[in-house]
Formats: C-alpha cells, sequence, structure tokens
C-alpha cells in the first residue's frame, strides 16, 4: 500500500509537500521561546519575534504591539501561506485544504451574522475576525429584515463555500420537529424554529456537521492519508466530546436527565443519534461507549465511560474537576496569585499537549494528506503559545508561575520518544 | 451689633440661655465631628486595602482571561453578541448612618449565574472550565470595584459633611460663642452702669429732700418755740440714720 502511495504521491502533491515540509523550519524552537519568556515587554518581545518567520509580518507595526494585533498578524501569515499551498495544489488535495478551513469559515459566518444582527458596522466586524477563516464573500453578508436564517441562507448563504453545511443544519432543525406533515415548513417557521437557537449553538452544530463532512471527505482519499486524517479526527472528536461532557457537567440544564438524553447529545459528534442519517458518527468512543458516555453525570462517570482508552490516562492528569471545587480556591487565599495555578493541569492544558503530541507524529509521516492538517493546527498551537507568552509579558507576571511553561514546543515531545528508544 | 441691644435684664436672661445653648451645641457638633472623623480614618484604611488588592485582582483576572483565550480561543466575539441589555446582577444601594450622616453603600444583588444564558455553552468544545474560572474572577474583580466605588462615594460625602461640621464647629467656638459672651457682658456693663446711676440719682434726690427739710426746719426755727424745737431735733436725728 505505501508503495503504491509512494509511486504516485509526488505526482500531483510532491510539491505542496515539499513546501510543508520547508516550512517546518519556521516552527519557533525552544531557544526562541526561552527567549521569548526572558523579554520584560512587548518590545522586547517583538523584536525576538522579528528574528523569526513573523518578522516580515510584524516588523511594521507600531510599537508597543498591540497582542490583539500581534494574533492577527501570526494569523495572516498562516493564512498567506494555505492559500499559497492552495493555489500551487491539484485536487483532491485542494478540496482538502480548503475543507481544513472551512471549520474557520463557518466561525466567522456566525460571527459576522451575529454582528450584523446586533446592528454593528461591516467593516469593523470584518476587522475582527479570524485571518484562517476569511473569504471574500464574507462581505456579502448584510443586514436581512428580522433574524431570519431562512431569507439569509436563501440569498447569502447558498453561495458560500460552507452554504452546504448550514443547509444540512436547517434540515437537521426542521428534521429534529419530527415529521408532522400538519406543520408547514415555510420560511416563517424555519424563522421560528431559529429563534430557538443562540449564536453558539449554531455554531457547535455547524462545526459538528463540518467535522463529520470533513471526516467523509477524508475517507475518499488514498490509504495512508485515510488512516493519517481518520486518526486524526477521531481523536479530534472525541477530545470534543470529552470536553463538551466535562464542561457541561456543571451546567444544569445539559447535565441533568432530560438534558443528558436530549439537549447535550446534539452538540456531541459521536453521540449524535438525532442526526444519524445526516452525518457520519465518528469518533473511537462510538458506538461502544454511547451509553456510559450519555449518563456521565460527574467527572468519576466520564473517566469510567473512558475506561481502557487512553483519554482516561488523560483524564487523570486533569486536576481541576468541576463540581468538587477545593474550598479555598477563591475564597479565602488572596495571597500570591502563583500558588493557586501551582501545578494545575486543566483539561485543556491536557488536551493541547496529547494533541501536538498527535500532530507532531503525523507531521513525521509521508505521503498523505495529514501533514497539511497538522500543519495547520501546530502553526496555530504555536500562535497561541506565542500569544499567551505576550499575555504574561505584558501583564507582568511573576516568573514563579507554573504558566510559564504552560506552552507546548511542537516536536518537542516527539523528539524526546524518538531519543527514548 | 450688641449695640442695637437694648441692654435690659431680660435680654440678659435670653443671652444667658443663648451662651447655654451654643455651648451645648458645639459639645455635640465636636462630638459629632469626632465621630466622623473616625469613620473616615476607617474607610481610608479600608479604601487603601482595597486599592491595593484591586491590582492583584486584576493582574489575576487579567491571566485567567489570557488562559480562557489559550484554552478556547478567542472568544470575546461571542460574549459581545451575547450581551443583554438587562442582567441578572444589579446595584443596590442602601444607606449607613454615621452620626447622622446618611453614607451610601454600594453592593450587587442578584445572582451571577443564570442558568439560562447561553454563555455558559462558550467554550463547550473547548475551554468551558478555564471561562468559567475566568468570570469567576472577574466577578470577582467586579465586586472589589464596587467595594470602591462605595468606599470612594463614602469618602467624599464623609468628606464634604466633615468639612462642614467643623466650620459649624469653628464658628461656634470662634465666633459665635465670643460674640455671645461679648453681649452678655456689655448688657451686665450697661446694667451695673444703670444700676449705679439709680443708686446715684436716688441719692441726690434724698439729699434734695434732706436740704429742704433742713431749710425748713431753719425756718420752722425762727417761727417755733423750744420743744416744737426738740422735737424736730430728734426727728432730724432719726432721719439722719435712717438715710446713712
Amino acid at each position: 500500500m505505501l508503495g503504491l502511495e509512494m509511486v504516485s504521491f509526488n505526482a500531483d502533491d510532491g510539491y505542496p509537500e515539499a513546501i510543508i515540509r520547508s516550512l517546518r523550519k519556521g516552527f519557533l524552537k525552544e531557544e526562541t521561546y526561552n527567549q521569548l519568556k526572558a523579554c520584560s515587554n512587548l518590545n522586547e518581545f517583538k523584536l525576538v519575534l522579528e528574528d523569526t518567520d513573523y518578522g516580515s509580518y510584524i516588523v511594521n507595526e507600531a510599537n508597543p504591539i498591540e497582542i490583539v494585533v500581534l494574533k492577527k498578524k501570526c494569523k495572516e501569515k498562516l493564512m498567506s501561506e494555505i492559500t499559497h499551498l492552495i493555489g500551487q495544489s491539484t485536487q483532491p488535495l485542494t478540496g482538502f485544504l480548503q475543507m481544513m478551513l472551512h471549520g474557520y469559515q463557518i466561525e466567522n459566518v456566525v460571527g459576522v451574522i451575529e454582528g450584523v444582527k446586533n446592528d454593528q458596522p461591516l467593516e469593523l466586524l470584518l476587522k475582527g475576525l479570524d485571518p484562517l477563516g476569511y473569504f471574500p464573500e464574507l462581505k456579502n453578508i448584510r443586514t436581512v429584515e428580522g433574524d431570519d436564517y431562512a431569507t439569509l441562507y436563501q440569498q447569502v448563504l447558498v453561495d458560500l463555500p460552507i452554504g452546504n453545511y448550514f443547509r444540512k443544519f436547517l434540515e437537521v432543525c426542521i428534521g429534529s420537529i419530527g415529521n408532522d406533515g400538519a406543520i408547514k415548513k415555510d420560511a416563517r417557521f424555519i424563522s421560528d424554529l431559529m429563534k430557538d437557537y443562540k449564536a453558539e449553538k449554531i455554531k457547535n452544530m455547524l462545526k459538528k456537521i463540518w467535522i463529520g463532512e470533513f471526516h467523509r471527505y477524508c475517507m475518499q482519499l488514498p490509504d495512508v492519508s485515510r488512516q493519517v486524517m481518520d486518526d486524526l479526527l477521531k481523536f479530534e472528536s472525541d477530545c470534543m466530546t470529552i470536553q463538551i461532557i466535562f464542561n457541561s457537567i456543571d451546567i444544569k440544564g445539559l447535565s441533568d436527565a432530560r438534558g443528558r438524553e436530549g439537549e447535550r447529545r446534539k452538540y456531541i459528534n459521536n453521540l449524535g443519534k438525532l442526526f444519524i442519517n445526516l452525518i457520519s458518527i465518528i469518533g473511537y468512543l462510538y458506538p461502544d461507549r454511547d451509553r456510559e458516555l450519555t449518563e456521565a453525570d460527574n467527572f468519576d462517570k466520564l473517566k469510567d465511560a473512558c475506561k481502557g482508552f487512553e483519554y482516561e490516562r488523560m483524564l487523570q492528569q486533569v486536576s481541576d474537576i468541576p463540581s468538587s471545587k477545593q474550598g479555598g480556591d477563591f475564597g479565602g487565599k488572596n495571597d500570591g496569585g502563583a500558588n493557586q495555578y501551582a501545578s494545575t493541569m486543566s483539561i485543556d492544558d491536557v488536551m493541547f499537549t496529547e494533541k501536538s503530541k498527535r500532530y507532531s507524529m503525523a507531521f513525521e509521516n509521508q505521503f498523505h494528506y495529514g501533514v497539511f492538517y497538522a500543519y495547520l493546527k501546530l502553526r496555530e498551537m504555536e500562535i497561541k503559545n506565542i500569544v499567551w507568552l505576550a499575555e504574561l509579558v505584558s501583564i507582568g507576571v511573576p516568573r514563579q508561575m507554573p504558566g510559564w511553561s504552560k506552552f507546548v514546543v511542537p516536536f518537542k515531545y516527539h523528539k524526546e520518544e524518538v531519543q527514548q528508544n | 451689633m450688641s449695640k442695637a441691644i437694648l441692654p435690659s435684664r431680660m435680654n440678659l436672661a435670653v443671652f444667658k440661655q443663648k451662651k447655654i445653648g451654643a455651648k451645648k451645641g458645639f459639645d455635640l457638633l465636636k462630638k459629632k465631628s469626632d465621630a466622623l472623623k473616625k469613620s473616615f480614618r476607617e474607610i481610608l484604611a479600608k479604601i487603601l486595602e482595597t486599592k491595593k488588592r484591586m491590582g492583584k485582582e486584576f493582574n489575576l483576572a487579567l491571566i485567567s482571561l489570557a488562559e480562557a483565550n489559550f484554552a478556547a480561543g478567542d472568544f470575546s466575539k461571542s460574549v459581545l453578541d451575547s450581551v443583554k441589555t438587562r442582567t441578572n446582577v444589579r446595584l443596590n444601594i442602601s444607606s449607613e448612618n454615621v452620626a447622622g450622616v446618611h453614607l451610601p453603600i454600594f453592593s450587587l444583588r442578584g445572582d451571577a449565574d443564570d442558568q439560562n444564558d447561553d454563555r455558559q455553552m462558550l467554550g463547550l468544545t473547548g475551554g468551558g472550565q478555564a471561562i468559567q474560572r475566568c468570570k469567576e474572577r472577574f466577578q470577582k474583580f467586579l465586586k472589589i470595584l464596587v467595594d470602591i466605588a462605595s468606599l470612594q462615594t463614602q469618602f467624599i460625602t464623609l468628606d464634604e459633611v466633615i468639612k462642614v461640621t467643623n466650620r459649624r464647629v469653628n464658628a461656634l467656638e470662634y465666633v459665635v460663642i465670643p460674640r455671645i459672651e461679648f453681649t452678655i457682658s456689655y448688657i451686665e456693663k450697661e446694667l451695673d452702669e444703670e444700676s449705679r446711676e439709680d443708686f446715684f440719682r436716688l441719692k441726690k434726690v434724698t439729699d434734695n429732700k434732706k436740704n429742704e427739710k433742713i431749710e425748713s426746719q431753719k425756718i420752722a426755727k425762727g417761727n417755733d418755740d423750744l420743744p416744737e424745737q426738740t422735737e424736730s431735733i430728734f426727728g432730724g436725728e432719726d432721719e439722719e440714720e435712717l438715710l446713712f
């Protein structure tokens, strides 16, 4: 199988992969991170960054650079690399790369729609968007009478690259009501329906549809690409599932018996029975642990549900568990804010580390599309790291705070493992 | 002023009464000012402490925001979009009575955690806990801000009242009371003067009367007999003794 890949892969996708491999050099090294950590203000911080690949994007910014601007510039750099890659690629890689960006585009579109609803000027909205999800058609979203997704869909969304997801979403909304012939499914009905959905919910559901679609797309790809992407997406969607359950433990509406069965399931990728016909169900935890996960309403049950998977090990590292807050966490201990951060690994940190490791590993394989996905994700993490450090530097956090080592250097874990072997 | 006052006994009584009133008022105001100053200092100390804490809390809040951003990506837009015009958290204004001064006290009321709030959905797919923590931090910070606002307002209100009270105390001590005392002494002096004048006048009158008597006696001496004379001498002696 691999042999066949090796023969055919380079014919179409050799050049883009070569570009990616060369870009790998541009990842910040640990020394750079250490330099960044040693900075005492944002001016120095910027100076250090100017020596890296990000240099040309931030060098013209006025001092002191704002963190928001810094983040935006870094993302713009990443986006320009991706668009360059799209330009250099042929199908099916082009489609793959474009689909990769759809997740970000969904966020932007939902953001713009919400903003327009709240009468914010479009120019301002466009400025605040994530560069990774930017596409020219975004400008077409204008105020539509009322907050009516149906009309909006007919007029605008259908033309967008991500219109497909919106269509599916609307279908799901209608489908969830039931196929009762008595209810007329016209635009009014849909707009009534939409009022029940908040932007955040819509976004989550759209993303869920997207990840399913993406997974399906990847399943059509050649062997190695399929395997790698399958693994990455399954892992990601499992992480999401666990996160959703973890985060919803404290939300009453989602963790009581009724919420667990109904509402919460809608957001969980691999548990979505409601959507069973619409999106592929992905994730390692499905269908074996479906029942257990659905019933999980506290952290221990969640851990039990993941027994036997590597997620169990991950969850064991998590130290901030909801609903069991230690008494003095926010109350008495006012002195020494640093102590509160001591050796806490939040679920986000654990997953961040784990994901970084996974992507790094995927990057090391050859002849598959996963590299591109891994590159995007790793770069995104790198930007997160930079922003985090910039944030710490600008606040002037004392050095002994463990937060300084919160970030994860890409390829670092991989390297350690290689050395161990 | 005192010139316009009729120096009478009645006015003297009135002013004496006034003086007692002023003294009493002065004592009371002095006490009030002391009480105010005491709570003023207490508030000052509290402000200092809260402000010191504010800086620390603000940094913590910022860090937790950075943490949430790190974990959940940029969620500020979603928060901004879901801002409601009416929040569950309201500002309560009650007042505390310190020595007759009503000090406003601000306090937050209402449950910050609205279960129907779709903001809870934030970061459901990652970073939800971090966002919650960030929210709690900022809520705590908000409480401190409200505390500071409350203390500052109390501070200003107290400051003004103390100024007014002190002015009153000083006015009583250095203007009103001395003036009343001056008036009282003036009236007393005038009254003394009057009584002396009266006495003098009386003396004059008796003198005159005596002289008249002596005159009439002299005339009578020349006209009357001896027994009549002795009788009149006795009477004259009697009168003299009575007089002096």
